[in-house]
């Protein structure tokens, strides 16, 4: 049976075919959008359903085909037609998560991402290409090859690659697979995972249900349009109000390292800077301590929603150098401006304090700044030790209270 | 010769062609599709990606019910390709003077080079893969197309150059054109055996 479903399914151009895409999608994909994270390995990996899809479907079609054929040849002894379109449906799905695997695990291992979250999209791939194989199959039963055929190639393409290109209505581009997620601070939200399982297995509930001959034919269809008119609905109810990334702020805990008094707190796929963020702050803390600056102790990343810019946020990317890491914490744990642009303005003498700020504490902590902190117009902080820790409180004061009246 | 036209479908298949090709002389506009490359969704135009669909429908045409009789029989030689090329002049002509009338031509001769190209390329597959897959390739040579290519074209994207003077184009779908018919060609006159 395993061999009559194998050759049913086409696996031998099938499985090579399949695997060739992955690699060559694998090695073509774009390095700056995985950020060392798995998750973006597999959401990149992911995308090759777009080819895998329609490969899959003319199989489905030729499958199909067959069975007819064969149904008319021998009357007896044919297993369940429903039976064997399941199957084959389930053999085009182990090849071609296989290829998705493979795809993934490829991205992943070319840009060394870490991490364990994104299987569930390979796995909602899969149930994507079972939807096509599905339909291939039914459309193979019910019409000639040569029709059959380009249909349902031309059909799973244009399903998966249309929705995505209408900006209105937006929530259409979610219902297929995911292809712009996510941040360093997010996640694939769940409702879109939901959804897309929710359409595609009652795609393929629907294209079995269409095998039912004789009285249960007429119920066998209507049990099918009531299954995808359910599904579509309960998908778009899910993703309606979704915007343009399904992105939901991300869940899991970041691995944290003492330092100093404090600790320094990233996401998994960045810890190999952590040595190198956790000895930098250590330093930068020991300066702010010395002239007893209020700052943060522990800098951290966080997930979406929960980032205050100035109050110890980070945000890393796995190609950091370690050069620019001191200026990198430095800006995390001052306090932030953006709160004292009003109206699309700031006072500048608001922007001369911070960097003034920020370019001491680096410089005091044996630390280059870097080009981007420009140099202010003034040496505010060029006074006798025994006044420059009120400067330095007056700056932050400043910064905080959006108040300049006590700056030059 | 009537059996025989409606034993390839020839009916249904000129039917096909001539309406996607009065579509592709009449549609204007572009047909949206995600690149994942380039991250842009503003497809191609529609005369650029329509004679994917019209060569399906002409080399749909061409697929024998019984290929091995087809090759012991004297009376064949040419007809595959006579019936090829009835199809794409009717298609061209369809699609080209439509927007002439019109006065409103958008790429012309896009419709022609791309059609030709095509054609070239379900004919030299006809070779390796059975013929009634060899249809499908068009539309497979367009996914990738419209899914990874620059959106302005290039040598290998050809169908998507949109100037149909452009060299890059015209020798693209010339050199595929020329081996596909050269390939049918001699792909006719092998022995009974090798035939799909």
């Amino acid at each position: 049976m395993i061999a009559v479903l194998f050759g049913l399914a086409r696996w031998r151009w099938l499985l090579p075919l399949t695997w060739a895409l992955a690699i060559w999608w694998a090695l073509i994909t774009d390095p700056n959008l995985i950020q060392g994270r798995f998750l973006n390995a597999a959401v990149q990996g992911a995308q090759v359903v777009m080819f895998l899809a329609p490969a899959t479907a003319v199989a489905g079609v030729l499958a199909g085909a067959t069975m007819r054929a064969n149904t008319r040849r021998v009357l007896t002894g044919v297993p369940p037609q429903m039976l064997l379109m399941a199957g084959v449906c389930a053999v085009h799905t182990l090849i071609c998560v296989s290829a998705l695997t493979l795809c993934a695990v490829m991205i992943g291992l070319i840009e060394h991402a870490a991490g364990a979250d994104g299987w569930q999209l390979i796995a909602l791939a899969g149930l994507t290409v079972a939807g096509s194989s599905a339909v291939g199959q039914a459309l193979g039963r019910a019409l000639p090859e040569v029709v059959a055929a380009p249909v349902a190639l031309l059909g799973s393409y244009v399903v998966l690659a249309f929705p995505r290109s209408f900006g209105d209505p937006l929530w259409l581009r979610h219902l297929a697979f995911v292809d712009s997620c996510c941040n360093s601070p997010d996640q694939v939200s769940p409702r879109v995972l939901a959804a897309i399982a929710t359409l595609a297995s009652a795609t393929v509930a629907a294209a079995l249900l269409t095998t039912l001959r004789g009285r249960r034919r007429a119920p066998g269809l209507l049990a099918a349009a009531v299954a995808l008119g359910l599904a579509w609905n309960l998908s778009t109810s899910l993703v309606d109000d979704l915007d343009w990334s399904p992105a939901t702020p991300r869940a899991g805990q970041t691995r944290c390292e003492p330092s100093g008094h404090g600790e320094v707190c990233v996401w998994p796929e960045n810890t190999a800077a952590l040595p190198d963020l956790a000895a930098a702050w250590a330093t930068l803390q020991a300066t702010a301590q010395k002239h007893g600056l209020d700052l943060p102790t522990t800098v951290s990343e966080r997930a979406q929603g929960q980032v205050v810019y100035g109050d110890g946020h980070i945000s890393l990317t796995p190609q950091i150098s370690a050069d620019v890491i001191p200026e990198l914490l430095a800006t995390g744990a001052l306090p932030a401006i953006d709160p004292c642009v009003i109206g699309g303005t700031m006072d500048s003498r608001i922007d001369n304090a911070w960097l003034t700020l920020a370019r001491w504490w680096l410089t005091t902590s044996g630390y280059s700044p870097s080009r981007n902190l420009l140099e202010p117009p003034y040496e505010y902080l060029d006074v006798p030790p025994d006044q420059l820790d009120a400067r330095l409180q007056t700056l932050i004061d400043a910064i905080r209270t959006c108040d300049a009246s006590n700056l030059p | 010769m009537t059996g025989w036209l409606r034993a390839r479908r020839a009916g249904w298949c000129t039917v096909v062609a001539v309406a996607l090709a009065l579509t592709a002389g009449l549609a204007a506009g572009r047909l949206p599709s995600l690149n994942l490359l380039y991250r842009t969704s503003e497809g191609a135009p529609f005369r650029l990606v329509l004679p994917a669909l019209v060569s399906t429908a002409i080399l749909t045409a061409l697929i024998s019910p019984t290929p091995r009789a087809d090759f012991t029989s004297s009376r064949n030689a040419g007809r595959d390709l006579a019936i090829a090329g009835v199809l794409a002049i009717a298609s061209m002509v369809s699609a080209e003077t439509i927007p002439l009338v019109l006065n409103d031509a958008d790429a012309p001769g896009t419709f022609t080079r791309n059609l030709l190209g095509f054609l070239g390329i379900g004919l030299i597959v006809r070779v390796v893969i059975p013929a009634s897959l060899a249809p499908l390739l068009p539309l497979a040579w367009m996914i990738p197309t419209l899914t990874l290519a620059p959106p302005e074209g290039t040598l290998i994207a050809w169908p998507l150059l949109i100037d149909a003077s452009d060299p890059r184009g015209i020798v693209a779908a010339a050199t595929l054109l020329a081996v596909g018919l050269t390939t049918e060609y001699t792909r006719t006159r092998r022995a009974p055996q090798r035939a799909h």
